[in-house]
């Protein structure tokens, strides 16, 4: 790293703190994959509050008040099953990322500089081979369109897990549908799917549910929504 | 190639991500928590990955965030990291604990800029370029900072050094 040298008894300091190995408890590591698993079985509902908060903060009124909206008439009609409060702290911090798209959209367009609340770029073209570096380097205007597409592909997924919990299946049906034609190899997709197989149960349609989930194993392998997959298909 | 398998990403990055949150300053409590939130982010993110980003930076760029948001809604001051380690002093050389704790403890008392550039750059080794990208942050930005991060801690060692001489190992090198 160049820049100005660094105080030798800093120097110590760091080189004391890499040689001391990470102090993580027995079994940490599968109990925090169980727990990603969970969290993502459970959806990205309480999120809404976070992503609605990014747009609200951008300028984005009228995106967050229907988004506000919509997850408003899902807490009431999803009473029954309120996320656990471990659950609403992963997703708030989850979803506010995937919502901040918008906020950062704005952000650059009134402040060149980038800034330190930015998360990292978002492309939604393509799915890596793998997490290795590339040559190609990200220009703003593919970014912002891209935090666009985030949005709007965030919505489209929002929307149809309200219709679905608010027992209009065949209308959730319908806005997976769309979100699978605008965004074939969105982000979201393995949400999406997860959600389709469920709306396709809930709308007696277990046979189609069952070719959806084959599918979806073979697309999808090791994924972190097969076990809710499996056992909604179960019931 | 194919998409990585989320599962063979998380078991190889998952102690880079532990460590990282310790030195972000989560109590030790709650590490498996936000862990499980970088996660869940960098699950729902990975096909949006940007391969022109080496990929630790980037998943400490999701940490950084999850982190500070987690901040923002427990509104308080986050309290030294070191407060909550319970370290296994017999599995590992004195010296070296107690200077790593040290410097945790330091890194608690910068601003969450500041450390998230020392931690990138100074610990993690990666280039003002690539933490630029990570943070979301200009390279003039990132050197910036980093020259005045170092000037604190380089403030608060001799300090430390001077009030209680206790990390022999830091003294000894300099």
């Amino acid at each position: 790293m160049s820049g100005a040298p660094v105080d030798p008894r800093l120097r110590a300091l760091y080189d004391a703190e890499r040689a001391s190995a990470a102090d993580i408890p027995e079994g940490a590591a599968d109990r925090v994959l169980e727990g990603v698993s969970a969290k993502l079985a459970a959806g990205a509902t309480a999120g809404a509050a976070g992503s609605s908060a990014a747009l609200l903060a951008c300028g984005g009124l009228a995106a967050a008040a229907a988004v506000a909206l919509g997850i408003g008439i899902f807490a009431a009609l999803d009473g029954a099953s309120p996320p656990a409060p471990e659950q609403v702290t992963g997703h708030m911090a989850a979803d506010a990322t995937v919502g901040a798209g918008l906020a950062r959209d704005l952000d650059e367009r009134e402040q060149p500089a980038a800034r330190l609340d930015a998360a990292p770029a978002l492309e939604l073209t393509a799915a890596p081979d793998s997490p290795t570096p590339s040559s190609r380097r990200e220009r703003p205007r593919t970014r912002r369109r891209a935090a666009w597409n985030a949005d709007e592909e965030w919505t489209l997924v929002e929307r149809a897990r309200i219709a679905l919990r608010s027992g209009h299946a065949p209308e959730a049906i319908d806005l997976l549908e769309a979100h699978a034609e605008r965004h074939p190899r969105g982000a979201l997709t393995e949400e999406r799917e997860r959600l389709a197989i469920e709306a396709l149960v809930a709308s007696g349609r277990v046979d189609d549910a069952r070719r959806r989930a084959d599918d979806f194993r073979r697309r999808h392998p090791g994924s972190l929504h097969q076990r809710e997959i499996d056992r909604l298909l179960r019931r | 190639m194919g998409e990585p398998r989320f599962e063979d990403v998380y078991r190889e990055h998952f102690a880079y991500v532990w460590r990282s949150l310790e030195r972000l300053g989560v109590e030790r409590r709650a590490l498996e928590d936000v862990a499980q939130d970088v996660f869940v982010v960098a699950y729902r993110r990975l096909p949006a990955y940007d391969r022109a980003l080496p990929f630790r930076p980037w998943l400490f760029g999701i940490a950084f965030n999850v982190v500070r948001e987690r901040r923002r809604r427990l509104r308080r001051k986050p309290r030294p990291a070191v407060l909550d380690h319970e370290v296994r002093d017999d599995d590992r050389a004195f010296a070296t604990v107690e200077a790593a704790r040290t410097l945790h403890g330091m890194l608690a008392r910068l601003s969450a800029e500041k450390r998230a550039v020392i931690i990138l750059c100074d610990l993690d080794g990666q280039s003002a370029v690539d933490a630029a990208a990570a943070l979301g942050l200009s390279v003039e930005a990132v050197y910036s900072r980093l020259r005045r991060a170092r000037a604190e801690l380089s403030r608060m060692a001799a300090r430390d050094d001077d009030e209680e001489p206790v990390h022999g190992l830091a003294r000894g090198r300099a």
